[in-house]
């Protein structure tokens, strides 16, 4: 391998316990991650996709440790070269810790505070982490606010006065004060109008060869997953199904679930020809999933063995991984 | 069935002809010019497709057909010539009326919302109450516009649940909205809207709150039950892949205008408008190369207070001629068969 992995996430779970009862009894678990592994290179940027409720937000946010995993490893190669298990830091090493990962949230209304100016909210980073100097944070900040395209005069207004997109060029910024390695982004542009979509991901591309970031990608829209990603995962129900280049896997995908994604995704062209594949049923309930397979329920491929049977997690052709009993044999059609 | 296509030389008028429509929201900072001089055609059967972005006044337009637009906000001017149906003692003359007139919740009014115009909203969890079961709130709708008694009328709910493809219906109809998930609700809602045979169907984003797998599901059932019952469908999203997949003719709005309208395939491979072609080279595709560059819009939507004057697409225009679009409003003109833009390009 060329590149370094900058974060290597391997085994990770998170169950939220079910509670009933006057006693409140644990009943039972909801298995939002379950057994999640990947990599990320340093400099490059991994999508997660997948619909509302695959745990995608939730491995996210156990990797910033915002969440407690309840079991995995999280491995994070720091400045020094040496690899740091996440999981097992206390807070205060955790805290130093941060300045190197980021997160950039999805709705730029609610993660701004609306009491706090633009110097406030930029600023409030640096002075956590030690950046005492008034006037030599007011510099940063307007420098800040300049990479990511808003104008320093603005510093002293508060997020009310700006529009959806700036708002979240300002939450970029603040991700940014820390000169972080590792960027998480959780829907960073589904909150946007479209018309402001593409300037916000551009940014994000512009940004991070600027500063060489790494960036964890999560969102459920495929074509905004497509246009920003070197490498996607696919999670459906707690669990990564599919992972491969974002060229592979999207033109030839190995896992039916993954098809299917791809061929729901309406196209913006009256004659594209209908490649629909119709999925039968609900996602499954990661308090009850099924035996076997999650997906095989949904599944248009099932056999026997999908029902009894988990698939294991497998390299299908190189870099191209799946979890599918058959993987191998079937032929299934992606988007060119 | 009542609500059959409208035949013969009746055919040609449209189920709903909106004209110059206005509707103002008067706050303390001054007013808000939410829509402001709307004008479209919708055929009985037919699927127009409303697109535009946030604060475009798509929502707005669909609430003052309804007659159901928020205080302080009303009609201020324009007309909403809506065809009823054929009935018993309502003379040929007497089908059209236009709804900008009637008083909104006036017996009028009210006789057609819900029996012959119905609306689907976006948030399937938010527009059923969580306290009544969805039964109920579907026999609700059905006692009302239909007589029929109670007994009767569950049956019909049953039967609608059962249409749209609800799995064991007469257990899902004693149940409330929160136990259901957010696709079976939005299929409930789809049953609660069609339980009279509405001539008309308002579907403000219907899917956008859901996954894509289950929005392929809903645009299915939408198409399947338009194809059974004849309705004509007013589409209002900002996803320019369901209008691709859904309409036949397309109206873009922009702050609160109609911007270019034309026939889906004009509006994909020869828009006109300069806002058009600028959101339809942004927005990202399925079909693009790994990490490709899209191209923005500059700017953002300006917000309603500070509307710009002249054409409200000027300062984000790249066709922008000074002095002319930052002065004057243009108005919408006919370019081409069915095709109108409203541009001083085209003038």
């Amino acid at each position: 391998m060329s590149r370094q992995a900058l974060l290597r996430v391997d085994g990770l779970q998170k169950l939220f316990p079910i509670k009933k009862g006057f006693w409140k009894r644990t009943v039972g678990h909801v298995r939002a991650v379950d057994g999640v592994t990947f990599h990320i290179d340093e400099g490059e940027t991994l999508g997660l996709v997948g619909e509302s409720g695959c745990g995608k937000t939730t491995t996210a946010r156990c990797i910033l440790r915002a969440v407690e995993p309840t079991a995995g490893e999280i491995l994070m190669r720091v400045s020094d070269g040496s690899e740091i298990e996440l999981g097992r830091l206390r807070p205060a090493e955790l805290r130093a810790l941060r300045r190197e990962m980021q997160m950039i949230f999805q709705d730029p209304f609610t993660s701004l505070n609306p009491r706090m100016t633009l110097l406030d909210l930029v600023g409030e980073p640096l002075l956590v982490h030690g950046m005492k100097n008034r006037e030599e944070r007011e510099a940063r900040v307007a420098d800040l606010l300049r990479r990511v395209g808003l104008r320093p005069e603005y510093m002293r207004r508060f997020p009310h006065a700006f529009s959806g997109g700036e708002r979240q060029r300002i939450g970029i910024a603040r991700a940014l004060a820390l000169h972080p390695r590792l960027v998480v982004a959780d829907e960073p542009v589904s909150a946007l109008d479209v018309s402001v979509q593409a300037q916000i991901l551009n940014l994000l591309i512009d940004l991070q060869s600027e500063f060489r970031l790494t960036y964890l990608f999560v969102a459920h829209d495929l074509s905004v997953v497509r246009h920003i990603s070197n490498r996607v995962a696919v999670m459906y129900v707690g669990r990564i199904v599919e992972l491969g280049t974002t060229a592979e896997l999207f033109t030839a995908p190995k896992h039916p679930y993954t098809a299917a994604l791809l061929s729901a995704v309406p196209e913006p062209d009256p004659r594209a020809p209908s490649r629909r594949i119709m999925l039968e049923g609900e996602v499954a309930n990661p308090a009850a999933p099924p035996p076997g397979c999650y997906f095989h329920p949904r599944c248009p491929y099932a056999i026997d063995k999908c029902r009894t049977e988990a698939p294991s997690w497998r390299e299908i052709s190189p870099a191209h991984f799946a979890a599918c009993h058959r993987a191998e044999e079937l032929q299934l059609a992606g988007v060119e | 069935m009542a609500g059959s296509p409208v035949d013969g030389a009746s055919s040609t008028a449209p189920l709903l002809s909106v004209r110059n429509l206005k509707t103002y929201f008067p706050q303390d900072e001054g007013t808000v010019k939410a829509v402001d001089g709307v004008s479209f055609d919708l055929h009985a059967g037919g699927t127009l497709g409303v697109v535009g972005e946030s604060g475009c006044g798509k929502s707005i337009t669909a609430r003052s057909i309804l007659g159901i637009v928020d205080r302080p906000g009303r009609i201020v001017d324009g007309e909403i010539h809506f065809r009823r149906r054929t009935a018993p003692g309502l003379s040929e003359a007497e089908r059209t009326v236009d709804l900008a007139k009637l008083p909104p919740n006036g017996e009028a009014l009210r006789a057609i919302r819900g029996a012959e115009i119905a609306l689907i909203f976006q948030e399937p969890m938010s527009s059923f109450s969580p306290v009544h079961t969805i039964g109920n709130q579907i026999i609700e709708v059905i006692g009302l516009h239909q007589r029929l008694a109670k007994r009767p009328a569950r049956e019909k709910a049953i039967e609608m649940l059962r249409r749209v493809g609800v799995s064991s219906p007469d257990e899902r109809v004693d149940q409330l909205s929160h136990q259901l998930s957010g696709g079976l609700r939005q299929r409930a809602m789809i049953a609660m809207a069609l339980s009279c045979s509405p001539t008309l169907l308002i579907a403000d984003e219907p899917t956008t709150a859901l996954d894509v797998t289950t929005q392929t599901q809903i645009l299915q059932l939408m198409r399947q039950l338009q194809r059974e019952d004849g309705m004509a469908i007013m589409l209002i999203t900002h996803d320019l892949g369901v209008v691709a997949e859904m309409a036949k003719d397309v109206v873009v709005m922009y702050l609160g205008r109609v911007v270019e309208q034309a026939p889906v395939d004009d509006i994909f491979h020869a828009p006109r408008h300069p806002y058009t072609k600028a959101l339809l080279r942004s927005i990202p595709r399925i079909r693009s190369g790994a990490r490709e560059r899209l191209t923005p819009i500059a700017g953002s939507v300006p917000h309603p207070y500070d509307r710009p004057s002249g054409c409200p697409f000027h300062p984000r225009c790249p066709d922008f001629m000074p002095g002319k679009c930052d002065r004057e409003v243009p108005s919408l003109r006919a370019v081409g068969n069915r095709h109108a833009v409203s541009c001083f390009l085209y003038e």
